[in-house]
């Protein structure tokens, strides 16, 4: 039971936007699904749903492969920008859901989008960019597919509505689990959700772990200069930062040992470890 | 697959209904209107209530230029597959342009039995044109009306798959071929029939080709319609073709 | 509530836990909050909820009643109170000491700021 890429390619002109992809999204798990603008996130998204096809390699869903009724009747993305008609009414557009995907919590829907703030007489269209992720993640959280694919699903919503999305994506992980794949660059705002984090770069996957697993083992190191020189002599430095006769490093590989005096060890959060990671992938 | 076309099918349906009504209530409105200025007019003024089938082709060309990539759209969103949308779509089509023509034929049906004798009022349509010789004092037979509801339902559908095939061309094309072949077409399409009758006349072979193909047509209504259906399932080859790797993305 | 980045995640939960067995905010006999409302209100993985409260279940300080939920054990506290000790000299007396070392005190003069601490904290 579970979503899985091998080998895919896709290629835009003359940018590799996926390259030789393989991975598995599990059961019911949150996956985080990381990397900056262009990495490829949005077209991994887009290929398990059917939008584009990839050049090279299959996607299945449950076995099923990914372009047929059975496996898109399976997941439901809420993408950047939703395909409903211009002209369709908010409310119209959940009666057509209810239709095509059997299991939508349609009553639950209209709670919802009413503790949003959404208009269900509104026209799609009309609905500010804030609104409109509103309105496709009140989809999202109601639509109870086993695979929920969420591509940027908190973009133009203020911190309150953000908290509550949060909130009730976990409330409905607990309640009805299900698989969900948070794609997104708001790093910090993910990192206690997300179960297993994937790493994306430049169309390759770098990272492909258990959340814990990543920063278990990666420490920020700080002390006087000359000093922290000496102990990272050999290790793997991730990144490095100078304040007068202070430096401090994230460092990978150090946990378990003892640090020498005047030293002192802090652990790397998620969004650290990205950006260190990223530094040094640039550097290469 | 089976699960969702039926759904599929009913939604889609239920959308075209919704232009159709607003179409099919448009030409009534205009029959009558003209209906009730002749019949006030008197003797002089001969009516013709016709190009009916024209108008319907007009309807459904523009309905499958418009509508195609909007309706794939939705149905990805739905979590259907471009087979299973693209099917409801062509059945939807397929029974919209029966019901139009079918409608239209019978209110058609209805202005004749009415206007009767009246010899300056004339309805009656392209079947009736080129197949009963455009006899003005005609009354359709019952039979005669479901062929040319078929005659009219196959031409429309037709032009409803060849409007997709525009819009399916300019989704897969380039900005400049785009171009390029937007304004080509109408200037084809000018050019093509009157190319065929000439190039008829160059050598015996194309000339008895030519008349062949005529005579088909012109011996029965079915052979027409047999042609149209042909022709349309080569489009709709065509046009799987153009959809089936189509970047599917929102419109901007 | 938010979590510090020093430690995971699913220890801190557990801290907080402990803490309130040991002020007696969760008497024994009562109910902890369920993994779901740890998940939503912390806005952690419920995984992660879970794992710290296995380390209660594992430390004996907490039992699972079958459809019900978690329940703080009879004794939890006494328990509790006896790890903390060892804890204490762990997580504050070592890391006081090696602040102590870099401010250049003495563990005389160390002594005299604990009998201090415990003075003012008086008043």
């Amino acid at each position: 039971m579970a979503i899985e890429l091998r080998g895919v390619s896709k290629r835009f002109g003359g940018t590799q936007a996926l390259n030789d992809v393989t991975m598995t999204f599990g059961e019911n798990r949150i996956y985080g699904l990381l990397g900056n603008n262009g990495a490829g996130k949005s077209t991994l998204m887009n290929i398990l749903s059917s939008r584009m096809y990839p050049d090279a390699g299959s996607v299945t869903v449950d076995g099923i492969p990914a372009d047929t009724d059975a496996a898109l009747g399976l997941l439901f993305l809420q993408g950047e920008k939703n395909l409903f008609p211009d002209t369709m009414k908010v409310r119209q557009a959940f009666d057509a859901v209810k239709l095509f995907y059997p299991e939508f919590d349609r009553v639950g829907a209209e709670d919802l989008a009413k503790q949003f703030g959404l208009n269900l007489k509104q026209k799609i269209t009309n609905l500010s960019t804030g609104y409109g992720s509103i309105f496709q993640l009140v989809l999202g959280l109601c639509v109870n597919t086993p695979y929920l694919l969420l591509d940027e699903p908190v973009l133009g919503l203020d911190a309150q509505h953000r908290d509550l999305f949060y909130k009730l994506l976990l409330r409905k992980y607990a309640d009805n689990p299900c698989t969900i794949v948070i794609s997104t660059h708001l790093i910090a705002e993910v990192a206690g959700i997300i179960e297993h984090t994937v790493i994306i770069r430049e169309g390759c996957i770098l990272k492909d772990a258990p959340t814990e697993e990543l920063t278990a083992d990666v420490r920020t190191i700080t002390g006087p200069t000359a000093l922290l020189d000496g102990y990272l002599d050999g290790r793997t430095v991730l990144s490095e930062s100078v304040i007068g006769g202070l430096k401090t490093a994230c460092v990978q590989g150090t946990s378990g040992q003892p640090l020498p005096a005047g030293l002192e060890l802090g652990r790397v959060n998620l969004q650290d470890y990205f950006i260190s990671l990223m530094n040094e992938e640039d550097r290469k | 697959m089976k699960k969702h076309l039926m759904p599929a099918f009913r939604y889609t349906l239920k959308d075209y209904c919704r232009s159709a009504g607003v179409f099919v209530g448009v030409i009534v409105l205009v029959m009558v209107f003209f209906t009730v200025q002749v019949s006030v007019n008197g003797n002089g003024n001969n009516m013709a209530l016709s190009g009916l089938a024209t108008a319907s082709c007009i309807f459904l060309f523009v309905l499958g230029v418009a509508d195609c990539r909007e309706k794939l759209r939705l149905m990805n969103q739905f979590g259907l597959s471009r087979s299973t949308s693209y099917q409801a779509e062509l059945l939807a089509l397929a029974v919209l342009a029966v019901a139009v023509a079918a409608v239209l034929e019978a209110v058609t049906g209805l202005f004749q039995f009415f206007a009767g004798d009246h010899f300056w009022f004339y309805a009656g349509d392209l079947y009736q044109l080129i197949y009963l010789w455009g006899d003005k004092t005609l009354i359709l037979t019952f039979g005669q009306h479901v062929d040319s509801v078929l005659f009219n339902a196959c031409l429309t559908f037709l032009l409803a798959v060849s409007g997709q095939f525009f819009s399916l061309l300019f989704w897969r094309l380039s900005k400049r071929w785009a171009i390029a072949v937007g304004v080509s077409i109408p200037v084809l399409l000018n050019l093509i029939p009157w190319s065929i009758y000439r190039a008829s006349a160059l050598h015996p072979i194309l000339s008895r080709a030519y008349t062949a193909i005529i005579g088909f047509w012109g011996a029965s209504a079915w052979n027409f319609m047999l042609s149209c259906l042909l022709l349309s399932a080569v489009i709709i080859g065509i046009n799987w073709l153009l959809l089936r790797r189509a970047i599917i993305r929102a419109p901007r | 509530m938010t979590f510090t980045e020093d430690r995971p995640i699913f220890l801190q939960l557990a801290d907080r836990l402990e803490e309130g067995i040991l002020s007696g905010a969760y008497p024994e006999e009562s109910q902890v909050p369920s993994i779901t409302e740890y998940s939503v209100n912390y806005r952690i993985n419920p995984a992660t909820a879970l794992k710290g409260i296995n380390l209660l279940v594992d430390a004996g300080l907490l039992y699972k009643k079958r459809g019900v939920g978690m329940f703080v054990a009879i004794g939890a506290q006494e328990k509790l109170r006896g790890q903390r000790r060892e804890r204490f000299y762990h997580d504050y007396i070592e890391t006081a000491v090696r602040e102590a070392r870099n401010l250049g005190l003495t563990a005389a003069e160390l002594a005299q700021l604990v009998e201090r601490g415990f003075e003012e904290d008086g008043n």
